[in-house]
């Protein structure tokens, strides 16, 4: 059985409660912020009941799952070829190393140019982030495998299409999982942060409203949803990543 | 069974990384024979081993297994690494019967029926599911052998295989791999750095020295097996471990009189 961390639970009530005399007190800096009854009455009321604060939520999600679902799947194949074929790895590394220093937001207006529709283009900026840091983790765990264990196989009989199954792709896995982890934190970061620079939906638009039309209420429901946000999905990969590696339960 | 146990010959072989390592070194593993190979840490007994595998090609002079030169990898030879190579991704059993599978000589049902042969065998039918980072340092160990055998390879080489065992587990290692030996006298070449390991193992000891090395003394264990704590005790032993520690502990080596 889990140990409840009664310290844990002490200090965030402490929080709370730190929070509610700042704001009531209207201490400096606090003059238009909430306290944490006015934000539970308006989520209750206002943002429960509310199918378009609900549409914010899948709206988000969906971004950052089309998002980090496509950087998984371009980035992990390219960070394997990357590892593994040399020609392939002297003619595209440099590329993926000039690109890699920009920050996804930063891809944003010419992410706008380039695709068709808004929507495409916030995917894209989603995607840029998860993708660099999944390429670079699994071309370094591709050549950081363990020789013997290379070796080995090789001395059992094992053809080269052979190793790279059962040897290769297996010894990157927990390469994958950090990627994945860092990855979907990062899809997070950029995706509210471009939802509110180039869009009229979503949990960071939301909050942004919530800021251009001084309601504090708003505000402070964006951020804890999208904290929440980020957590569930994160509970999400590490139960993906649990099931990759059942040799370490 | 087992084809014939070869002949190793190792003649000049030489290798330079980021200085000479090797130079010029030559001998012969007899066929059927157990030979030790010891030397000061870091004198090039490993690469030696890589190149009987077949992994690292000398710079100069040639390897060869019955007359037929080294070129790469092969079946009929086995490593067994200092550091444990077992992939802790598969269970015990898939370890094992990867060999056969890979090489494509068996079919699943066969493979998995041999693998499950030599668990039992090796004391680890229990084991079969789990996986080596669940294991102890001795059965990972066991696990090796047993992956290593079921590919019936002709010439063993194992480098300071039980290091990192306690001394208890060390000796029954030890034992256990004489036991193995006997039953088919594979070829084997076995590194290690403890004194009492070779004079326990080996037929034979070749020790190298030198900076870049080469093989030094070739000195012959004239011990009966098994080698009993009654053998550990006699006289012959006792001369044997004096003369080894001599070619061992050259004045040179002293940390106040360094030759290199």
């Amino acid at each position: 059985m889990k140990r409840l961390n009664w310290r844990g639970a002490v200090s965030i009530a402490a929080f709370i409660l730190m929070w509610t005399l700042l704001a009531r007190l209207k201490a400096p800096g606090f003059a238009e912020i909430p306290d944490p009854a006015a934000v539970g009455r308006a989520f209750w009321d206002k943002y429960l009941p509310s199918a378009a604060y609900w549409r914010s939520w899948v709206v988000s999600f969906e971004r950052v799952g089309y998002g980090f679902l496509a950087s998984q799947l371009l980035g992990i194949p390219l960070g394997l070829l990357l590892g593994t074929r040399r020609v392939f790895h002297d003619v595209v590394y440099p590329v993926v190393e000039l690109l890699r220093p920009i920050p996804p937001l930063a891809w944003v207006p010419l992410s706008i140019l380039f695709w068709p529709t808004a929507e495409l283009s916030i995917v894209f900026i989603t995607f840029i982030g998860p993708f660099f840091i999944i390429v670079i983790n699994v071309h370094d765990a591709v050549r950081g495998t363990r020789k013997e264990h290379l070796w080995l196989a090789r001395s059992l009989g094992a053809s080269p299409a052979y190793i790279f199954r059962r040897i290769i792709l297996p010894s990157v896995i927990p390469a994958v999982a950090v990627g994945m982890t860092l990855g979907i934190a990062v899809a997070w970061n950029v995706v509210i942060a471009a939802e509110m620079i180039a869009s009229d939906s979503g949990l960071g638009r939301l909050t942004w409203e919530g800021y251009v039309s001084h309601t504090g209420t708003t505000v402070l429901i964006g951020m804890i949803s999208i904290g929440l946000a980020g957590y569930l999905s994160t509970l999400l990969v590490t139960y993906a990543e649990k099931r990759m590696m059942p040799w370490q339960r | 069974m087992a084809a014939v146990s070869p002949t190793v010959t190792v003649s000049g072989v030489s290798k330079r990384y980021a200085k000479d390592v090797l130079n010029d070194v030559s001998f012969e593993l007899e066929a059927g024979a157990l030979t030790v190979l010891m030397g000061p840490s870091g004198c090039g007994k490993t690469t030696l081993a890589c190149m009987l595998a077949g992994y690292v090609a000398p710079d100069a002079g040639t390897l060869a297994i019955d007359g037929r030169p080294i070129s790469g990898a092969g079946p009929d030879r086995i490593m067994v690494f200092q550091e444990t190579a077992l992939w802790h991704w598969m269970t015990v059993l898939d370890n094992v019967m990867f060999g056969p599978r890979a090489s494509g000589a068996m079919t699943a049902a066969q493979a998995r029926e041999k693998a499950l042969g030599l668990l039992q065998k090796f004391g680890l039918a229990d084991f079969r599911d789990k996986y080596p980072g669940q294991l102890s340092g001795g059965m990972r160990r066991r696990v090796e052998l047993a992956q290593a055998m079921i590919n019936n390879p002709r010439l063993m080489i194992l480098d300071e295989p039980f290091r990192g065992l306690d001394v208890m587990t060390r000796g029954l290692m030890q034992e256990y791999y004489l036991d193995l030996f006997a039953e088919s006298r594979r070829t084997t070449l076995f590194i290690t750095s403890e004194l009492e390991e070779a004079l326990v193992m080996g037929e034979r000891v070749l020790v190298m020295d030198g900076a870049p090395a080469c093989i030094a003394h070739s000195i012959d264990i004239d011990l009966p097996y098994p080698r009993t704590p009654q053998v550990l005790a006699s006289e012959r032993y006792l001369e044997l471990k004096r003369q080894l520690m001599a070619t061992l502990y050259l004045p040179e080596h002293r940390l106040d009189g360094g030759s290199a």
